[in-house]
């Protein structure tokens, strides 16, 4: 074998092992009430997300799962920049996207998409879907019209959408359809990674398992990583081969999905698996056990573990302790007083 | 046997637009009974009638709606023949519905306390002390903390989780003996979720009164129901105990929607049912299923199959039963 080819090998194989997002100790606070009144000096946070790490490779998707205000969409808004953290950094291929600016900020946001959960509000009504999709070619390309047709019809074409629908406007479209639309536009540019924020939350059944298939043939002919958010598990789990769980801000446990959902080991974790709906009458899991307080708000976060107040399991040091991460064998990643780690 | 308190036959509710030349048949023939103590799921998709046909139970349907066929019998009367100002008497007292948005259902400026007071005050004779102290329970029983306190708020000062317990005590206020719960949890985590269809389970269990869920997820009527009907465009098209549909369904609609939901801890491939379902003001000729079924054939997209007994209370509307039955068996 020729040094040349050598090379060609050893460079494919970092390129393999790299990943495409690698998020380090995020922070992003905002300040609590109404910005601009009151005195700076005793400012009240709501620590949004509060020091969270993770990584996605290409054509991986991790899940991300929790309650509602712990921090879900937050993450995403920065990863997409619409957020600008408080602390902390975010990889994008390797390059720190965090302090970007300009076209270099601009071609980052042609590889990193989004879809949210709402189609009936993503798509602008007063465009046609023609328009909604090719709006990305627009701005980032100097395409021909008819390079810029070729295109559009065939993002059409990959999310399942005849070239037909791109001269009628949004609202003559159903919610599945919407989704489909977004999807398109989302894929136009050449998308490294999409942000699925509850993508399919707002869907029925029958028109979420279409998308949910879509998006994994898409995943498997492209090489796209994802980074999936939502709140049930079952689909989180069904699209992911990571999982990550949150609360309040922070991870509190990572692993496979396979063996989270078949191990759950954080009390949260178990409490979420407890209070996922049966899928059969059988299964009728036992729910007298659920955590009952509310929520605690990100506003003010109880002491020591933060799920402390809610869980059953809890002991004298919880309420006064943070539980550092540990990493498992088999490389768990939980954050828990259960498990001291070694 | 249990006193059956509510008795829907073959009611039909239209929409009707543009001057009568367009009529959406969103519920076509409805039948079923309820029992006290009872729980009973209706489950469709979007669109398939399942909101229209709780307005028509509680005739509070929207302008331009009209019941054009059937009846409901609310213990032991036709709730059709009374006038609207007799209506009144007996929502909130009989029968109450928490609507599918708990933000649209509670009044933004009037406080907790009289809104869960109402029915009470209405329906039941209460006053001053005794009202209180019945909003007082009624909030106890729905898990809000500090009911003293909370009573003299108004509902953007809670929680989605707490506003749809809340919907839950005005539902109840009346002491009806039957809710009819359209969609009540769709907007909740589900812990939130989980803990509000116990309650709701416990407060049954107290009570005795007749639930009527109404939901596109199958989880919760795995969870919640006795007896569930499965609705598409308009109709029903399988009825039965909710063991029995969902180890051994007999349509091909239902088995595919159950096979369309993602298990926890399986990643085996999603059953897809292609398509959309049809435009209720322009059903097809035939099954209205057809173009979306695994086995349809020609005599399904000519003749519309009749909803016949297949079993001990168990109906189902498809002109293959018998064959989908071994299908699923070789599977
Ligand atoms: N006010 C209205 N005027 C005209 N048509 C209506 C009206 N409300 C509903 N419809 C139509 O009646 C049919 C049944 O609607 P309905 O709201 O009962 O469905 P649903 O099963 O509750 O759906 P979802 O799961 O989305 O709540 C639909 O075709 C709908 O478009
Ligand atoms: N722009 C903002 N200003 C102030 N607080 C915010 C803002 N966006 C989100 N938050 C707060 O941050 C926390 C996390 O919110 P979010 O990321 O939207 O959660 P999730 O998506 O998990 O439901 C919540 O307490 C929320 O109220
Ligand atoms: S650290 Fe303590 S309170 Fe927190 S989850 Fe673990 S056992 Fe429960
Ligand atoms: S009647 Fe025919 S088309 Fe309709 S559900 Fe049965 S097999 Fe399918
Ligand atoms: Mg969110
Ligand atoms: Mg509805």
């Amino acid at each position: 074998m020729s040094d040349a080819s050598h090379e060609q090998i050893a460079q494919a194989e970092t390129l393999k092992n790299a990943k495409t997002l690698v998020v380090n100790d995020l922070v992003k606070h905002f300040p609590a009430g109404r910005s601009g009144f009151g005195v700076k000096a005793n400012k009240q946070w709501v620590k949004a997300v509060d020091g969270v790490s993770f990584d996605i490779a290409p054509g991986e998707t991790l899940g991300l799962v929790g309650e509602s205000g712990c921090g879900k969409s937050t993450i995403a808004k920065l990863i997409l920049r619409l957020e600008d953290p408080t602390s902390g950094s975010i990889k994008f291929e390797g390059r720190e996207i965090t302090d970007l600016k300009g076209d270099q900020l601009k071609d980052y946001r042609r590889s990193v998409q989004a879809v949210f959960q709402d189609p009936y509000s993503s798509l602008s009504p007063r465009m046609r879907v023609h328009d909604i999709v090719a709006e990305g070619l627009r701005i980032h390309t100097d395409y021909s019209k008819s390079d810029v047709r070729t295109r559009v019809n065939d993002v059409l074409a990959l999310a399942g959408l005849s070239p037909d629908v791109g001269r009628l406007y949004p609202h003559e479209f159903s919610g599945g359809q919407r989704q489909r639309i977004a999807i398109a536009k989302a894929l136009v540019l050449d998308t490294k990674m999409l942000i699925l924020d509850e993508a399919v939350s707002a869907l029925d059944v029958s028109i979420r398992a279409q998308i949910i298939t879509l998006l994994k043939d898409l995943q498997q002919d492209l090489g796209i990583a994802y980074l999936y958010i939502g709140h049930d598990l079952a689909t989180v789990g069904h699209l992911s081969d990571r999982v990550m769980v949150m609360y309040l801000g922070r991870v509190l446990e990572l692993d496979d999905s396979i063996e989270l959902v078949r191990n759950p080991k954080h009390p949260y974790t178990e409490a979420l698996f407890a209070a996922a709906l049966p899928s059969n009458p059988d299964h009728i899991g036992d729910t007298s056990e659920q955590p009952n307080a509310e929520v605690p708000t990100a506003l003010a976060p109880p002491t020591g573990c933060h799920f402390h107040p809610r869980c059953q399991q809890s002991m004298e040091h919880c309420s006064t302790h943070f539980p550092q991460e540990v990493k498992l064998t088999g490389g768990r990643r939980i954050s828990c007083h259960l498990y001291p780690g070694d | 046997m249990t006193r059956e308190i509510l008795k829907v036959k073959d009611l039909a509710t239209h929409y009707t637009g543009f001057g009568g030349s367009r009529v959406v048949k969103a519920v076509d023939e409805v039948s079923f009974s309820l029992e006290e103590g009872q729980t009973i799921g209706i489950v469709g998709e979007s669109g398939c009638g399942k909101t229209t046909l709780c307005l028509s139970l509680v005739r509070l349907l929207a302008p331009g709606a009209q019941i054009v066929g059937g009846s409901i019998e609310l213990n032991g009367r036709d709730i059709l023949k009374l006038s609207q100002k007799e209506m009144v008497e007996v929502r909130g007292k009989e029968i109450a519905m928490i609507l599918q948005d708990p933000m649209t259902s509670l009044n933004p400026v009037i406080n907790i306390e009289t809104q869960v007071g109402e029915a009470a005050f209405k329906h039941r004779g209460l006053r001053s002390s005794t009202l209180r102290e019945r909003v007082r329970q009624l909030l106890e029983a729905v898990r809000i903390p500090s009911p003293d306190v909370r009573m003299q708020e108004f509902p953007h000062q809670m929680s989605g989780g707490m506003r749809q317990r809340i919907a839950g005590a005005v539902a109840l206020s009346g002491e009806p003996g039957i809710i009819i719960a359209d969609e009540p949890t769709t907007s909740l985590d589900v812990t939130i979720q989980a803990q509000y269809l116990d309650l709701l389970r416990r407060l049954q269990k107290d009570t005795g009164v007749g639930l009527i869920f109404v939901t596109h997820d199958l989880g919760i009527v795995a969870k919640m129901c006795d007896d569930v009907i499965v609705m598409y465009a308009g109709k029903t098209v399988e009825k039965g105990s909710v063991r029995e549909i969902f180890n051994n369904p007999n349509h091909p609609y239902t088995s595919a929607l159950i096979r369309s939901v993602p298990k926890l801890g399986s990643k085996d491939p999603l059953y897809r049912i292609e398509g959309q379902p049809p435009d209720l003001s322009n059903l097809p000729q035939g099954c209205s299923f057809a173009s979306r079924c695994a086995i349809a054939d020609d005599h399904c997209f000519e003749h519309e199959p009749p909803l016949i007994e297949v079993g001990p209370r168990r109906l189902a509307a498809c002109w293959k039963i018998e064959e989908n039955a071994a299908s699923k068996e070789q599977a």
